[in-house]
Formats: structure tokens, C-alpha cells, sequence
């Protein structure tokens, strides 16, 4: 059961990142993306990180993805540029894509792999809880700073959109 | 834990079902016979007018960081919430939820109760500059004519 769960979220995954790369039209992609991140989230699970699974589909899938759509709708003209995908520096993207290629293999070949037994894996949001309130306590309250800058920032930029817009009525 | 995620496949199985199957089943048995008329987008009547793609005003894009980081927070809160009572009954049963984690550091249901608040006024402090920057307003007497229909 657990194998076959790994391959059939595994297969999920794979091919609905492949259709994101692949599909010329860019709505189609950012809404493929949804069984992406809902297949990793079943793989989170199978590894017992079930925390981590259920922030996938709230964060990824519930507002990620939101602020994607609605970055497409802000392109100018997103209807007439889907269709076109125009490869550009071909010699230095193909230089870039072997080298990363080869560190890929590499490291896939030179990390030793263990096989462990799976045992039950214990739910694991009480851990968590007592970890961000004790040994974790810093990187917890330095998080509620990074979520402040992240909003202030966003704040201010669209806002200076917004200000340009209104000088230069184009 | 397996078992009580076994229910959510179950679900997610039987939703999947729901929406696949109707689509699958009406593929085979409709004729297709496609007219403009059909083929043209529902709009309760009305003959659609214009692109569908408009561009949206930029303000929804700041209530969705907004809430993107309202989401995050209450994820960061829902663990805490979990272990508090613990925490505040002087972590008796707490050393069974935490495992092998022995290390409390003296931290009581105050001193935990005071983390949580420090972790939510930074996060007010951005509240209160989108409010006080009018995000949170949606008609603003700022903008005039036209342009509220951007």
C-alpha cells in the first residue's frame, strides 16, 4: 500500500509539473499546480510529516496559488503572449542545464543511501508546538518579523504601482 | 497516524470520483453538434461583451499578502495552541507529548503565554500599517471619477 501510494502520488507529481513546464497556455499551468502541490503534500504525509503536509495544502494550494493567478492577471496583454515561447540563449542555457545536470547525477551517485524499516509514524504537532516554545523559541519569534517585512514590503511596492499609475495615465 | 490519513484518501478519492466520473460519462453519450451559440460563455443571458482577461486592480493583490500572512501566522499559532494547556499544568503531561524532548527550559503557561503575545504584536504592528496606510478600506475617498472602476 505504502509503495503503491508513493508511486501513484509520485506519478501525480511528476506529470502535472511536467504539464506546468510544458503547456503553452499560462492559466492551465498555474492551475496544474494545484495536483503538484497536492501530490507533494501525499508524499509529506508518507513520510510522516503530516504538519507539514496539511501547511502545503492551506499555504501552497489555498494562497500561493491565488497570488499566482492573480499575477498572470496583472501581465499586460497575458492572452495574445500565451502561445509563444521563444527560446532565447540557447548555447548559455544548455551549458547552464548540463552543469546542473551533472551535479545532480553526481550528488545522486556519490550520497550513500540508507534502507531503514518504517515504523508508524507519530503525528507530530505537539512535538512541534514544544520545540517552537523551547529550543526553537528565536527562529519562531524571528518568523513573525519575516511575515512583518513581507507585508510592509508588499504594502509599499504595490503602492508605488499604484502612484506611477495614477501620475502616467498610459 | 496512517490510519486516521487513510480517511482523508478516502475522501479525496470519492471527491475525485464525483467530479471525474459525471465528465467521463457525459463525454461518451452526448452528441456533439457545437453551434457559436452553444460554444459562447454563460452569462446568465446576456451576451458576454469585451476580453475576458481584464486587468484586475492591484489593491486584491495586496489583500491576498495580506491574508497569505495572516494564513501563515495561524499555522505558526495552531501548534502552540496544541501544547499550552500542557505548558500551563507544569508539563506533566508534556514530557509524553514531546517524546525524548527533556529540555523544557523552565518555561511555564506565563512565560509561553508571553511568547505567543510577542509573536502576534509583531504581526499587529503590520496590521496596523495596512490600516493606517487605508489597504483595508476598499472604496477610498483618495481616488476619484474613472479610475474607481480600474
Amino acid at each position: 500500500m505504502f509503495d503503491f501510494l508513493f508511486y501513484l502520488f509520485a506519478v501525480i507529481g511528476v506529470g502535472a509539473a511536467l504539464f506546468v513546464a510544458f503547456t503553452p497556455n499560462v492559466v492551465h499551468a498555474a492551475l496544474a499546480l494545484v495536483p503538484t502541490f497536492g501530490s507533494l503534500a501525499g508524499l509529506y504525509l508518507l513520510l510522516g510529516a503530516d504538519f507539514i503536509a496539511v501547511t502545503q495544502v492551506a499555504i501552497y494550494i489555498g494562497a500561493i496559488l491565488v497570488l499566482m493567478l492573480f499575477g498572470i492577471m496583472y501581465t499586460h496583454n497575458i492572452a495574445r503572449l500565451s502561445g509563444e515561447q521563444v527560446t532565447m540563449q540557447v548555447g548559455a542555457g544548455l551549458v547552464v542545464a548540463l552543469i546542473t545536470l551533472f551535479s545532480l547525477v553526481a550528488a545522486v551517485i556519490s550520497t550513500d543511501w540508507p534502507v531503514r524499516e518504517l515504523s508508524e509514524p507519530q503525528p507530530t504537532v505537539r512535538r512541534l508546538g514544544v520545540l517552537f516554545l523551547t529550543d526553537y523559541l528565536l527562529p519562531f519569534e524571528i518568523a513573525s518579523v519575516l511575515l512583518l517585512i513581507a507585508l510592509v514590503g508588499a504594502v509599499v511596492i504595490s503602492h508605488s504601482v499604484q502612484a506611477g499609475k495614477s501620475k502616467d495615465p498610459s | 497516524m496512517y490510519e486516521q490519513y487513510a480517511h482523508v484518501l478516502i475522501f479525496g478519492m470519492i471527491a475525485t470520483v464525483i467530479v471525474v466520473a459525471p465528465i467521463v460519462l457525459f463525454a461518451l453519450i452526448r452528441p456533439v453538434r457545437p453551434s457559436s451559440e452553444k460554444l459562447s460563455p454563460y452569462e446568465c443571458g446576456e451576451r458576454p461583451v469585451g476580453e475576458p482577461w481584464v486587468q484586475f486592480n492591484i489593491r486584491y493583490y495586496v489583500v491576498c499578502i495580506i491574508f497569505i500572512v495572516f494564513e501563515v501566522e495561524v499555522l505558526f499559532m495552531l501548534p502552540w495552541a496544541v501544547v499550552f494547556n500542557a505548558f500551563r499544568d507544569g508539563g506533566q503531561n508534556l514530557q509524553a507529548a514531546a517524546g525524548e524532548l527533556k529540555n523544557l527550559q523552565g518555561a511555564t503557561g506565563l512565560i509561553v503565554f508571553l511568547e505567543m503575545l510577542i509573536f502576534l504584536v509583531v504581526l499587529a504592528v503590520g496590521l496596523a500599517y495596512v490600516w493606517a496606510k487605508g489597504h483595508l478600506e476598499w472604496i477610498r475617498e483618495t481616488t476619484k471619477g474613472p479610475e474607481l472602476l480600474d
